[in-house]
């Protein structure tokens, strides 16, 4: 398959905004009771500071395959530590604690609540997401054990994470997180232009007063434009940004395998993307709906106050404004913070 | 006359229309799976370089 025309992206972008909306608002509704501090607070707060680098920890397969974590833990970098939801496990587990933690994915199923560990995982029913997929990897064998050590984890080390959490998230989140001992930072997302007749976006502003913040589509994304826009970094490097899958990846561990089998059941492969890495001299496949992240981040990257360096040393993201380096070079630009 | 225009030599298939109806009949297919699984994480909408909207204007309206 081709890489997505401009009328697909579009179409992509309709299709999330029908589906994340109405879920969205219902739990920002359900979330009101536990507001206390929003990004503006935090920006307020951090005036004083000097001004940091930050680095964005995303979750894709490069960030375990390229021991990412292991390689910033090690280094004098004095920035801040941004971590997404699904990269908390492997951070903690690794002796990382982020600053920050990003959520922002409304999910019905709420799968996301995995990524704190979640205490009615045995309750739930059977999903084989995680197992099937090369995200954390420790969460692909003997799920209720690591489930368990991550509760664990992630009580132990969350009264030191300041949170960053979508209005639009499910509350059960809000309350595992607040139960960890977490500080939360609350922010709407954009789902739409403000300025149209009946806007979504005002309507959440209207009732809740929270700043409302570009996503990019995606948690990663989002952790980006919150470090540049409320952190004020002015360099940014991110890793385990993969926005694809590595050479010889099976379609059946892609994310959207249900979605490939109905539109193609002879050949799911079909409608998966190949995207070839100058830097790496590699050919990475991707799928429409982290093609759609890629092709957004690439848009508001030459727009960002900020410098990006993609270290993640793997994945299909390069172009105008971000700078594709290794890690330790990456490391060397931002030591000083 | 007749004789005259009477073709004299074959017209190659053309495989461009043959390509663009398998691309129309793709383009269909994937907006009406694509309206009931595809999707991304969170909705995604950018007005000019503004990354953070904090209702500035709430007070003109």
């Amino acid at each position: 398959m081709k890489k997505l025309n401009e009328q697909q992206i579009q179409l992509i972008s309709d299709v999330t905004l029908k589906k994340t909306a109405e879920i969205g608002m219902d739990h920002a509704r359900k979330n009101t009771p536990y507001i206390r501090n929003t990004i503006k607070d935090l920006k307020e707060q951090l005036v004083e500071n000097e001004q940091k680098s930050s680095i964005i920890i995303s979750a894709g397969p490069s960030l375990h395959r390229n021991e990412s974590i292991e390689l910033i833990k090690n280094s004098d970098f004095k920035g801040y530590i941004v971590a997404v939801d699904g990269s908390l496990g492997q951070c903690l587990r690794n002796g990382l604690i982020p600053d920050f933690l990003v959520t922002v994915d409304p999910h019905w199923l709420n799968r996301m609540i995995r990524w704190f560990g979640d205490p009615k995982l045995s309750e739930r029913p059977e999903d084989d997401y995680f197992q099937r997929q090369d995200l954390d990897p420790e969460l692909n064998t003997d799920e209720l054990a690591r489930n368990e050590e991550l509760i664990e984890l992630v009580n132990c080390y969350g009264p030191k994470i300041k949170t960053i959490i979508s209005t639009c998230i499910n509350p059960e989140i809000t309350e595992r997180c607040l139960s960890a001992g977490m500080e939360l930072y609350w922010w709407n997302p954009l789902y739409d232009d403000y300025e149209k007749e009946d806007s979504i976006s005002r309507k959440v502003f209207q009732f809740n007063k929270i700043p409302c913040m570009v996503t990019g589509g995606n948690v990663g994304t989002s952790a980006w434009v919150f470090s540049h826009s409320v952190l004020e970094s002015k360099d940014v490097v991110v890793v385990g940004m993969d926005n694809s899958y590595p050479p010889g990846t099976k379609v059946i561990n892609t994310q959207y395998y249900e979605f490939l089998m109905e539109v193609f059941p002879e050949k799911p492969e079909t409608g998966l993307i190949e995207v070839y890495n100058p830097y790496l001299k590699e050919t990475w496949i991707t799928d429409m709906a982290y093609c759609w992240y890629n092709e957004i981040f690439l848009k508001m990257a030459p727009l960002a106050s900020c410098k990006t360096y993609n270290c993640t040393e793997g994945g299909i993201l390069f172009g105008d404004g971000v700078e594709f380096i290794p890690l330790s070079a990456g490391l060397k630009r931002t030591t000083n913070g | 006359m007749s004789k005259f225009l009477k073709g004299n030599y074959k017209v190659k298939e053309d495989k461009g229309k043959e390509s663009s109806k398998e691309e129309d009949a793709f383009s269909k297919m994937f907006e009406s799976k694509a309206m009931e699984k595809l999707g991304g994480s969170i909705a995604f909408v950018m007005k000019g370089d503004k990354f953070i909207w904090d209702g500035d204007d709430e007070k003109t309206k």
